[in-house]
């Protein structure tokens, strides 16, 4: 079995219950966490009053905190919704590679179902990646919102950077 | 001798009952010329009461100046200041917001002689609405500002829910 190519079904397969993610997936991820998690600073600046030159430290701090939680939660929620997406998506990619493939004589059937397969995986891969990342910030600013807000409405400001981070 | 005593002492008296009549003609004001500016609170969000304030120059044709002069404003009776030479007056009122509600308030102007009408009337628990001011000033109080209906931070939030129930919404029907 010691060095044993595997076949591209059994890498999709690997590739599909790993919770490892691309490197374009992963730069998307962080990429975003970095704009959410730098969202809230406008709201300590301007309207909580920070001085941003005496909490500079503790905003960069915070935010490379968050934007390391938030990649991971992004992460998690796709790694759980790709299936379900394979899933709903399985029966209308297999249509619509059939029937681009379907002219094709060359191509084996096998091939043709791997191309499927191929295609599936990617559709669902990137219907999750956006949906992650769309659930994930609206889940952070919600709570964002409401901490400042009104639940911790009469702690100093000092503290909001770390309460976001609970 | 006695005819002589009896028309001095007639004299005297018509002059000390002329001095008199003068004396209280002349703290009339005598057809009154009023030019006034009125102001009200606009603020309620952080002004915690409400101010009714009349400022206004009297002009009275027998020339008369520097008079007392009583208001009454929103039910209260309460004293005219005014500058050095007695030119510029002005009459402030403050109380809640709620005793001053939106409306116009009318501002009744009364001298010594009007104040002491009214002091006689509430001696004998009786309406002050009868006697004549000297003149009457309106003042428009468009009511104060409170702030929005809504603020900012509950829209804000309230986006936020909405948006996250719908992806909330959405997620659960992926997963059932």
């Amino acid at each position: 079995m010691v060095g044993k190519k595997l076949t591209k079904q059994e890498e999709l397969l690997l590739q599909d219950f790993s919770r490892n993610v691309t490197t374009k997936s992963s730069a998307l991820f962080y990429g975003n966490a970095l704009i959410v998690s730098a969202i809230p600073l406008w709201l300590f600046w301007r309207i909580h009053q920070m001085d941003p030159y005496q909490s500079a430290l503790v905003w960069a701090a915070m935010t490379i905190v968050s934007t390391y939680l938030v990649a991971f939660a992004y992460r998690n929620t796709k790694f759980i919704l790709k299936h379900k997406v394979a899933q709903r998506r399985e029966e209308a990619v297999n249509r619509e590679v059939m029937k681009s493939l379907g002219d094709d004589k060359k191509m084996s059937r096998k091939e043709k179902d791997e191309r499927a397969l191929w295609k599936k995986n990617e559709v669902a891969d990137y219907e999750a990646t956006t949906f992650a990342i769309f659930y994930n910030n609206a889940f952070y600013l919600v709570l964002a919102i409401i901490l400042s807000f009104y639940i911790l409405k009469t702690t100093t400001p000092t503290m909001y950077p770390l309460r976001l981070n609970v | 001798m006695d005819t002589t005593k009896m028309c001095k002492f007639i004299i005297v008296v018509s002059l000390a009952l002329c001095t008199v009549v003068l004396a209280v003609a002349g703290e009339t004001c005598q057809n009154p010329s009023v030019a006034s500016q009125v102001y009200s609170t606009h603020e309620a969000s952080v002004v915690v009461n409400t101010a009714l304030v009349a400022e206004f120059t009297l002009k009275c044709s027998n020339g008369v100046k520097n008079l007392a002069l009583y208001a009454e404003i929103n039910g209260q009776f309460v004293p005219v200041t005014k500058n050095e030479d007695g030119t510029h007056y002005q009459v402030s009122w403050v109380g809640e917001h709620k005793q001053a509600p939106r409306g116009v308030y009318p501002v009744r102007v009364f001298d010594s002689d009007g104040y002491q009408q009214i002091k006689k009337a509430q001696r004998n628990e009786e309406s002050s609405g009868a006697i004549k001011a000297l003149f009457t000033l309106s003042i428009d109080h468009s009511g104060p500002y409170r702030g929005p209906w809504l603020q900012s931070e509950f829209i804000a939030a309230t986006t936020a829910i909405i948006v996250w129930y719908c992806a909330y919404t959405a997620k659960s029907k992926l997963q059932s």
